[in-house]
């Protein structure tokens, strides 16, 4: 149970780099605010381009590609980061 | 009163249109000319058609519009790191205007302005090439 909350921690850490080095425009004060249930959309406005650039980043870094109809549900930080833990468990 | 019908006006079957002596044909030359000129812009142009994500293999997230387009797609597969400097002028006056800063989404959004630039171009480029000859 430990290990397992230690490894979705961790996740949800990289999804978090992922996402604001895809964005790039974050002030320190933003960085800062994001957390595991920040809408990966509504708030910081994310338009198109770079929710896909975030998307294709997450793949890139965790090496597994999620069934697009179940990864269009996830909405936040946190969804993200359970969905591609479910995948990554899947593969190995 | 006159009972009847009158003739009030003669017209002629055949329109009465002044000839300015341009052809189908010089019409035609015109266009084809502007478009050997254009052509670029317009292939350009058409990376600001909008395009289901599914169909280029993104998913939809919530929140998001359905669709993109193919200069965000080539951006993204091509140019990942293609971004304004982080915290630069042009960076904010980017995210301020066009939501982003990644060099791809800017020309993504930039282009249908530019397309209907480019339509009001054609029209007076292709006219003004008829009336010269």
């Amino acid at each position: 149970m430990y290990d397992k909350q230690v490894t979705r921690e961790a996740v949800i850490k990289n999804v978090i780099d992922i996402y604001i080095e895809t964005l790039g425009f974050l002030s320190d004060e933003e960085k800062a605010s994001v957390n595991e249930n920040t809408h990966i959309i509504k708030d910081f406005n994310v338009v198109d381009i770079d929710s896909m650039a975030f998307d294709a980043a997450l793949v890139k870094h965790f090496s597994v590609k999620p069934d697009l109809e179940e990864w269009g549900r996830t909405a936040t930080i946190g969804e993200v980061a359970d969905l591609f833990i479910k995948h990554t468990n899947k593969k190995s | 009163m006159k009972k009847g019908f009158e003739i009030v006006k003669y017209s002629s079957s055949v329109a009465d249109i002044k000839d300015d002596g341009i052809t189908v044909d010089e019409l035609w030359d015109c266009t084809k000319e502007h478009y050997g000129l254009t052509a670029a812009a317009g292939i350009v142009g058409a990376t600001s058609i909008p395009i289901k994500k599914i169909k280029l293999g993104y998913r939809v997230a919530p929140g998001s519009s359905k669709y993109t387009n193919l200069s965000s797609h080539i951006g993204v597969k091509f140019f990942p790191r293609a971004i304004l400097r982080s915290g630069s002028t042009s960076a904010k006056v980017a995210k301020a205007t066009f939501g982003t800063i990644r060099v791809f989404g800017i020309i993504g959004r930039a282009l249908p302005f530019a397309a209907i630039g480019l339509a009001v171009y054609d029209v007076i480029s292709i006219g003004q090439c008829v009336y010269k000859k």
